[in-house]
């Protein structure tokens, strides 16, 4: 971690040092004509962009150490400025002060009832208009993100989420904020935030685990290609939804058994992939996913038989309408 | 004296020695050098550069869909001078189609100045246009202009005098309906450029369909709904008189589609060149050339390559192609860019036609899922011996927020560094950075100093021309163009070539390709960054027939294998 702050701040340092150097930069207008001539290279050395990379690196750490005191010096002459940061929060983001009880809006119950009832839109309204009127409600922030996020308005999602968690209100659901902040991260697509958050959830010790959570956590370590915590997760997120011994969510860990298969297509390890994507197709026989899945692994180690039974398959789900994902929500 | 006295003493002595060392030292080492991130460095240079245009695509904001895909831009050597020019064909209106401003043509007056020549170059075209191809389809030594268009697709033959001539009545290349993009290449092997059009639907402006809705709110109507069109090849029989084949033979009873893109080479390493087709959310084609004997023949293989939807099975909106080997590995990768709250797609050949996606892999899916893409390619704008890639974006839909659709209308561009195999965003560079309607854009070095350049079509905007200006000290690159004067072929700027450059350990591939970015053609210039201390590059050239010849190149050099039949030769020259 150290080491990727270190290259982190030096390549910002290079990126100053080109800056400077070209065209526009400060060290070309003061130096003018003069800017390519060996001797203001020499003199500049390692703070030449053309330098030696080892040593500007060094140059510039010890630049810095030499910074430092007198920055501690002249700092401390005056008056310590006010923290910039929300005093309430550290920098993960994670309180530090207490949470303070308030009163609950009664309409946040009646958005409930519509939302359980599957009245998406409804409660949409409801919730928007006491955001309206109370934006410093933070219950309320929580419940329009669920709503925006079940619309698949990831980003306003987002938004209402980080209100809410901005806030200095206790309200039940405040555990689970980061579990659905980081779905809507992970959809909005700001994989480094959805980590972030979904990396909270799962080390809460005061929140049930969730098979989702981990099945997410699967897809955010596969995204970066971190494919051995990718496929941990994805096992630990079959796990949990058998040990739940809930049919409804072992169906819904299908995914993470096709997910699964990914990273074992990716490994070359096709035969164990194949295994599990008939574990998904046990689990939902007509995820379209799945038997796409099956087809092109099937093509891809030479099984055409089985192969075409399963485009065959896929083509009759594709046919009969079943959502295409990505592209399905278009007009 | 103290410990903490002697520590500051430290303090102050380590930046003097380190400057003392590091000016001893003298300069880079490559090792150091090679393993030093690069920034990338871009200035806009459009207000002196003389590219002064404003595109226009219909109304802003857009209210149908015939006026959300821009226009494209060509590169086109069209006085033989050596270097490339800029046409822009340019759209119109709704409310007049066939009567827009009008295209116009920027001659390449080096540094980095162009020069407004359309009035000397006849072109007269104003009918509303989208995509564009360059090749010289009669032989004679001058690159003609195919023009996709809304309503009859015009060919303009170069006369080699600097003006050009209308031919699309007699060349037989005048179809109707919406044509999008177009590539040359030559298909079947008989030494001319064959055409393939791709098209996209049916559109009356005079009766425009209602608005749809989109996440709740009335957008813009189509693809959807709308009726597609078939995709349309000719084949060139010789002088630039083409023949039509629609759906049917030698195509194969293909369906028609929402056509935005087409790339023509060998994507399944058979040594012929295919036909990938980009479909706006519908399954891409790929034409595998099965060709033999000069009889033309297509087997459509989308599916089972792997190239026609993404890992789900599920189609996408492709928009932009991009060719590169990602791994090294040889053989073509594509990437092509799609709709926002999707992925941008990387399928990795992994060989005989079989594409995988590995967008995860490569860093390119959850990052892609804000953006709307179009235009895209790869090109080593570093010149650290591996390829970066950039995306175009901008939504289609004028109501497209954060809030309302995850996406907001105006964009930023996507640019990549390739950090060792997987993709890194890099913000760093300012001009990439701003938001724009961006739809279409080439890739050239078009100052001739070795490194490669952008000019950027927006969405009834302005031009922009975006100077490469990344760090080059101890970095260094080459570039290649094909001359192909057999004499058995009229194919002079070698189209479907492959060439394989090699140094110690360092393997790149490069396509000569048919297409482009989007609704543009690919310069036929190769361009290759080099790891760090090579100084010499070995050329592999498969030439269009299959032929070989081997080269080795001093680094920094903008070279020209030049293929007679009295050899093959290769001249060189300096960066300007």
């Amino acid at each position: 971690m150290k080491v990727k702050i270190k290259d982190a701040c030096f390549e910002q340092a290079n990126r100053v040092i080109s800056r400077l150097w070209s065209p526009k930069g400060a060290f070309s207008r003061v130096c003018g004509v003069w800017v390519h001539h060996p001797g203001v290279r020499f003199v500049f050395g390692p703070l030449h962009p053309s330098g030696d990379v080892f040593l500007r690196r060094h140059c510039l750490i010890a630049c810095l150490i030499f910074l430092v005191p007198f920055g501690v010096l002249l700092t401390g002459c005056t008056d310590a400025p006010p923290p910039t940061s929300d005093p309430q929060t550290d920098s993960a983001g994670t309180r530090s002060e207490p949470l303070v009880e308030v009163v609950d809006d009664e309409r946040i119950e009646v958005g409930r009832k519509l939302l359980r009832a599957g009245r998406v839109q409804e409660a949409d309204v409801l919730f928007e208009t006491v955001v309206r009127q109370r934006p410093e409600l933070a219950r309320a922030n929580f419940y329009r993100g669920l709503v925006l996020q079940k619309r698949k308005f990831h980003a306003g999602a987002l938004d209402r989420y980080q209100a809410a968690a901005d806030s200095n209100q206790a309200f039940p659901e405040r555990a689970t904020l980061p579990y659905f902040m980081a779905w809507s991260a992970y959809h909005a697509g700001e994989p480094d935030r959805a980590r972030i958050e979904i990396d909270r959830f799962l080390a809460d010790p005061d929140v049930v685990p969730r098979a989702d959570a981990s099945f997410l956590s699967g897809l955010i370590h596969f995204d970066a290609d971190r494919l051995s915590e990718a496929e941990a997760d994805f096992r630990r997120a079959i796990e949990r939804s058998q040990a739940s011994g809930d049919s409804a969510e072992m169906r819904d860990m299908t995914r993470a058994w096709v997910r699964h298969a990914d990273v074992l297509s990716r490994l070359d390890r096709d035969r164990e992939a194949l295994v599990s994507i008939d574990r998904a197709l046990e689990l939902d026989p007509d995820l379209t996913e799945s038997w796409f899945r099956k087809y092109t692994i099937l093509t891809r180690i030479g099984d055409e038989q089985e192969a075409a039974s399963a485009r065959t398959r896929w083509e009759e789900l594709r046919d009969q309408g079943v959502p295409s994902g990505s592209t399905g929500d278009l007009p | 004296m103290t410990r903490p006295g002697l520590t500051f003493i430290g303090f102050l002595l380590a930046p003097t020695l380190s400057l003392i060392i590091g000016c001893e030292r003298g300069s880079s080492s490559s090792e150091q050098l090679a393993n030093s991130p690069v920034s990338m460095t871009f200035r806009d240079a459009t207000s002196a550069s003389g590219l002064e245009m404003t595109t226009r695509s219909g109304a802003l904001p857009s209210s149908q869909i015939l006026e959300v895909k821009g226009g494209g831009l060509a590169l086109i050597d069209y006085d033989g001078d050596g270097d490339r020019d800029l046409l822009v064909p340019n759209g119109a209106t709704l409310e007049d189609p066939e009567a827009g401003p009008g295209a116009r043509l920027f001659r390449n007056d080096g540094g980095l100045r162009f020069v407004d020549v359309t009035s000397d170059s006849g072109l007269s075209h104003r009918r509303w246009s989208f995509g564009v191809a360059v090749g010289d389809v009669d032989g004679d030594g001058h690159e003609d202009v195919f023009i996709a268009c809304f309503g009859p697709d015009v060919l303009l033959r170069n006369r080699g005098d600097g003006t050009f001539e209308d031919i699309s009545g007699s060349s037989g290349v005048d179809g109707g309906g919406w044509s999008t993009s177009a590539a040359f290449a030559d298909v079947d092997a008989d030494g001319d450029l064959d055409l393939f059009v791709t098209r996209y639907l049916d559109f009356d402006p005079e009766s425009p369909p209602p608005p749809a809705q989109f996440k709740g709110m009335a957008v813009l109507n189509g693809p959807r709904g709308l009726e597609p069109l078939s995709d349309v090849f000719y084949e060139n029989r010789g002088g630039g008189v083409f023949h039509r084949h629609e759906q049917g033979e030698p195509l194969g009873g293909l369906e028609p589609s929402y056509g935005l893109n087409v790339a023509i080479l060998d994507f399944t390493g058979d040594g012929k060149p295919d036909i990938l087709v980009g479909n706006d959310s519908m399954a891409n084609h790929l034409y595998r050339n099965e060709t033999e004997g000069g009889v033309l023949a297509f087997d459509e293989i989308g599916l089972a390559s792997g190239l026609a939807h993404d890992l789900n099975g599920y189609t996408q909106a492709t928009m932009g192609i991009a060719i590169g080997d990602v791994n090294a590995d040889g053989r073509p990768d594509v990437f092509t860019s799609n709709f926002s709250s999707d992925s941008n797609t990387m399928h990795v050949s992994a060989g005989d036609g079989i594409y995988d996606d590995r967008t995860r892999q490569y860093g390119l899916s959850l990052v892609s899922r804000p953006y709307l893409g179009w235009a895209s390619a790869f090109y080593d704008f570093d010149h650290d011996g591996d390829e970066d890639l950039l995306v175009l974006n901008g939504h289609v839909y004028p109501q497209a927020t954060r809030a309302s659709m995850d996406s907001e209308y105006e964009q930023p561009a996507l640019l990549f560094r390739n950090d060792d195999g997987r993709f890194t965003r890099d913000r760093s560079v300012g001009v990439f950075e701003a938001a724009h309607r961006d739809r279409s854009a080439v890739f050239d070095d078009l100052d001739g100093d070795g490194d490669i350049d952008v000019v950027v079509s927006e969405l009834n905007g302005p031009l922009r021309l975006l100077e490469n200006l990344s760090p080059r000290s101890g970095r260094n690159w080459v570039t290649i163009e094909l001359v192909d004067e057999d004499g058995a072929t009229a194919n002079r700027s070698a189209v479907g070539a492959l060439l394989h450059l090699r140094s110690g350990g360092w393997r790149a591939s490069r396509w000569v390709a048919g297409g482009g970015p989007f609704q543009s053609n690919w310069s036929p210039l190769v361009h290759a960054g080099l790891p760090v201390g090579t100084d010499q590059v070995e050329v592999e050239v498969v030439w269009p027939d299959g032929r070989r010849s081997e080269h080795r190149l001093d680094r920094g050099l903008r070279a020209t294998i030049r293929r007679t039949s009295e050899g093959v030769r290769v001249e060189s020259r300096e960066a300007d």
